[in-house]
């Protein structure tokens, strides 16, 4: 969204305006939810988070000092995220397999990846196999290294940015980059026939 | 790369990453400038695995990048009530807490009256006679009680309207022998219970009429909310 308009709409929110914190809600909802559904994996957890990050946001107005709004919605996105993923971890139910199973289900489900067949040559079955993997590659990732690659290669956010989010030195925020995109990689790699051609080596 | 066999090749690949991966990443940002890029090139040139991390870590760039955005499933913009009881008004926050606030006093306040310490100390009382007991030394509270020469059931009984437990009932009584030399126990309720009582009547007034601010105030509307 446009930088300039946007204080004026962050302001008018400060002062009390739903209409213009709506407003806000609705210019970043869309980027709010894919990371914390690529953080979860799961599209119900992901809508239930997002929710919950408005709601934080909100309460929260007041204490928001310029800069980045954006970015200021994904720090709070993204500490819910890490609440969320604590707490599934303690549920002793949750094994790996579980979460496998999990992440198989809704990669199953995931039919965005690469969606313009006139723009890659992969058949429908290949892409939704390659997004299941995809999927799973992230939520291989510890998920400090998972929420930057997600910020960084997925949403394309400036390492500035990122360093705000996480509240990582740059040097670790690069570091978790090279090593997440490492193992993804690996992960990958393990399914190499999946990769689209111009990626298979 | 090769997967490492042993645990020491592994560990020397790290340490390798460790010093090569931030110049891999920065050469494959294009910010690796001068000296440093010409060191990363040379050492490429060399080295299979520095190779195959830099052209792994592209691949994974762009396959990320086109895994494209998840539709979100619905709006999540505020409704008015949820905004409501998100963010009440300040007569609700402030009344809520200041209930709160003069409950705590209300307990405290009878939690003193009950330990009977509230009572000032009498000047000339024998405290010998309340040491004398050998219960006494068991319940503190009780000699406080009685070495003031106020034997605490006559203070709850001052008080009238507010309930008695039990429990404090049974603390504040065992050793509370009236007192030898000091005046019966109502004349000194006379001089000293109506101060705490007054605070502990205030106080009670405050909460429920804090209370009563509250709910007034409340957020109110249909709909629910999850948080
Ligand atoms: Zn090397």
């Amino acid at each position: 969204m446009q930088e300039e308009p946007e204080d004026f709409v962050v302001a008018a929110a400060q002062r009390g305006d739903l209409a213009a914190f709506n407003q806000l809600v609705t210019n970043h909802e869309q980027r709010v939810y894919n990371l914390t559904y690529r953080m979860l994996n799961d599209a119900e957890a992901a809508a239930d988070a997002t929710q919950d990050a408005f709601f934080q946001a909100y309460r929260a107005l007041s204490q928001y000092r310029g800069g980045s709004f954006k970015s200021w919605l994904l720090r709070i996105a993204s500490n819910i995220c890490y609440d969320r993923l604590r707490s599934r971890n303690r549920r002793p139910t949750t094994s790996l397999d579980a979460m496998i199973e999990e992440a198989e289900k809704v990669g199953g489900t995931d039919l965005g990846l690469l969606e313009d067949p006139k723009s890659d040559p992969l058949d429908f079955a290949t892409r939704r196999e390659l997004a299941r993997e995809l999927a799973q590659a992230l939520q291989s990732l510890p998920e400090e290294q998972r929420v930057v690659v997600i910020l960084s290669d997925v949403q394309g956010m400036s390492y500035d940015e990122i360093v705000y989010i996480t509240g990582a030195s740059l040097g670790t925020v690069k570091s978790r980059i090279s090593r997440g995109r490492l193992k993804i990689r690996e992960y990958l790699h393990k399914s190499k026939e999946l990769l689209p051609g111009d990626l298979r080596q | 790369m090769n997967k490492p066999r042993l645990l020491k090749d592994w560990d020397e690949t790290e340490a390798h990453r460790d010093q090569w991966l931030p110049l891999i990443l920065d050469y494959q940002d294009g910010t690796l400038e001068g000296s440093e890029q010409q060191q990363l090139k040379q050492h490429l040139a060399e080295c299979s695995a520095c190779t195959a991390d830099l052209e792994g870590m592209r691949q994974t760039v762009t396959i990320l990048q086109r895994l494209p955005e998840k539709p979100a499933p619905r709006s999540f913009t505020l409704s008015p009530l949820q905004a409501r009881r998100l963010k009440p008004s300040p007569v609700y926050r402030f009344s809520q807490f200041a209930a709160a606030i003069a409950a705590a006093f209300l307990i405290f306040a009878f939690a003193l009256d009950l330990a009977g310490t509230f009572t000032p100390p009498a000047p000339a009382s024998p405290v010998a006679v309340v040491t004398a007991d050998p219960t006494a030394t068991l319940e503190p509270i009780g000699t406080l009680a009685a070495a003031a020469g106020k034997p605490n059931s006559g203070s709850l009984g001052g008080l009238g309207g507010v309930q008695v437990t039990a429990a404090n009932t049974q603390s504040a009584n065992p050793t509370a022998i009236p007192a030898v030399t000091s005046k019966p126990g109502p004349v000194v309720n006379l001089g000293t219970s109506p101060d705490i009582r007054l605070v502990e009547l205030a106080l009670l007034a405050a909460t429920i009429l804090f209370s009563a601010f509250a709910f007034m105030a409340r957020p109110r509307g249909p709909g629910r909310l999850k948080i």
